[in-house]
């Protein structure tokens, strides 16, 4: 089918793109776009390394179409760090261990980049509830929760 | 991996979105997309045309009038969880939302898209009713407004007759000495039910004046356990009363025998989450 | 104030083994840049997915090129 323009802000900068409408978010932003943070991990919709914040929400783009996006304030993991170093989320994972191989980390950061922007100061049990969409086979997701705990005191600390 | 291709519209208006499905031959509606989009991607599901309805003002929002809750068919299930009209009136509906999925789906999936799509597994059918909801359908030939009791009659298959949109879900507002129990079995955070259930009861003192029981995947669409109510309606809740409501909610089920379990199982499961859910009804309706 | 002294003693006279590191890989996957196989991208590249005999044992008799050379037509 026709491809169509579709303008949306990624990371603070504006983007146009020509995708065909059956395009998902998640390859424009690996194909069209080269950010390939966001990961494919699935085909079920279930495991979240695709996560991205659109529009100020957590949202797997591997289930959204890219014409959903058109208009769109989109942030992924290549946005999180700025010119003065890494944001306090991306540090909290480092200094707490809430990686190994790394791939469900951009879901992970930007699912709780939101949460905790949702929920500033939460217990353990609303940690795992709130970052139930994203998946992890390596760390057993402890140091994950620590790491979001870490973020939280330090983010209000900032 | 991906779906095969289709023409898109963003419908301005719910006329806008009828005058499209009927316009064009197998169109489907794209709500949250987190039912419709994981079925296009793995070839279970294809349409040459597309009616995203998520630009449509009039399907989004939760009021209240007097005794009545109207829910915008749009509205997604992380709004239902943060309302504050459904904290203080309808609190089931908020119990089942947080047990669907995960956030992120939370944030895209609609009560709407839940309600009309017709897969067993959906939580909200149950919900529907136990709560007696009132479901309101907008067509090429007009509107409706129909019980949701009767509304699902199959698998992917309801009484939604061809180019018709569900555009809104009515409730009515919880009385004084009601009390609504939820409790939902599954294998993992986020999973389909292997059995949930949905209870609302009326009381009078310690006797069960009227009760709804819901029954989520546990028979090819969400149904009630009627047989189950008839043994409480009128009467005070004890052990041996609730033993035989169990046997009556097993002998209603009909469960898909999938990874999630048996029919035996799954059947037994039903009759736990329903006997939790009496309990907890009961108790809050005191409260 | 002591533990920590003691314990800064006894690292630095083993040369490290045992004391914790920080990793080094975490700065790339930490910013998305992890270069993971489906990440890399080189002009000209080509995709290639694997056809599997649908039977357990069994003689080949042809291989039908066409409707997959007829998919490179497309686009």
């Amino acid at each position: 089918m026709a491809k169509q323009a579709v303008s949306f802000t990624l990371n603070g900068k504006a983007v146009d793109v020509l995708v065909e409408p059956r395009e998902l978010l998640i390859h424009t932003l690996r194909e069209n776009l080269n950010h390939t943070g966001a990961h494919i991990g699935c085909e079920t919709s279930h495991c979240g390394v695709c996560t991205v914040d659109v529009d100020g929400q957590s949202v797997k783009s591997c289930t959204l179409l890219t014409v959903q996006a058109a208009g769109s304030d989109v942030k992924s993991v290549e946005g999180l760090a700025s010119a003065d170093g890494l944001h306090v989320i991306q540090q909290a994972f480092v200094d707490e261990h809430g990686l190994q191989c790394g791939f469900c980390t951009p879901g992970m950061l930007m699912r709780a980049y939101r949460f905790l922007q949702e929920n500033p100061d939460p217990s353990d049990e609303e940690i795992r509830w709130g970052m139930s969409g994203n998946l992890c086979r390596c760390t057993g997701y402890q140091n994950i929760i620590e790491a979001v705990k870490t973020a939280a005191k330090n983010l209000q600390q900032a | 991996m991906i779906p095969s291709g289709f023409e898109y519209h963003k419908a301005t208006s719910i006329a806008d979105a009828i005058a499209k499905l009927r316009d064009n031959e197998d169109a489907k509606l794209l709500a949250g997309g987190h039912s419709l989009l994981p079925m296009m991607k793995l070839r279970f599901a294809e349409t040459p045309y597309l009616v995203d309805i998520n630009g449509i003002e009039e399907l989004k929002g939760i009021r209240i009038d007097g005794d009545t809750i109207t829910i915008g068919a749009m509205t997604t299930e992380s709004e239902l969880i943060n309302s504050d009209i459904l904290q203080q009136h309808c609190p089931l509906l908020i119990d089942a939302a947080k047990l669907v999925a995960d956030p992120q789906v939370r944030n895209k999936g609609t009560i709407g898209g839940d309600v009309a799509h017709g897969d067993p597994g959906n939580d909200h059918p149950a919900v529907m009713l136990a709560l007696d909801a009132q479901l309101v359908i907008h067509g090429p030939d007009g509107e409706r407004t129909i019980p949701a009791n009767g509304f699902f009659l199959g698998t992917y298959w309801t009484t939604l007759e061809e180019h018709e949109i569900l555009v809104a879900i009515k409730i009515p507002a919880l009385k004084l000495g009601t009390g609504h129990g939820y409790s939902k079995l599954k294998r993992k955070t986020g999973d389909y039910a292997v059995a949930g259930s949905p209870v609302v009861v009326e009381m009078d003192g310690d006797i069960v004046r009227d009760i709804r029981i819901g029954l989520t995947n546990v028979a090819p669409m969400a149904i009630r356990a009627e047989a189950a109510e008839d043994l409480i309606r009128g009467k005070q809740v004890d052990q041996a009363l609730l033993k035989a409501v169990e046997k009556a909610v097993i002998a209603v089920c009909d469960p898909a025998v999938d990874l999630r379990g048996d029919e035996e199982y799954k059947s037994h499961m039903a009759a736990i989450m329903a006997r939790r859910s009496i309990i907890q009804a009961i108790e809050n309706a005191k409260g | 104030m002591d533990k920590v002294t003691d314990k800064q003693k006894r690292e630095d006279s083993l040369n490290g083994v045992g004391c914790s590191r920080k990793r080094k890989e975490d700065a790339r996957f930490i910013q998305g840049k992890g270069n993971y196989t489906d990440d890399i991208k080189m002009p000209g590249m080509l995709f290639a997915d694997m056809v599997r005999s649908p039977y357990a044992h069994a003689r080949i008799i042809s291989i039908n090129k066409e409707k997959a050379l007829a998919l490179l037509q497309q686009q």
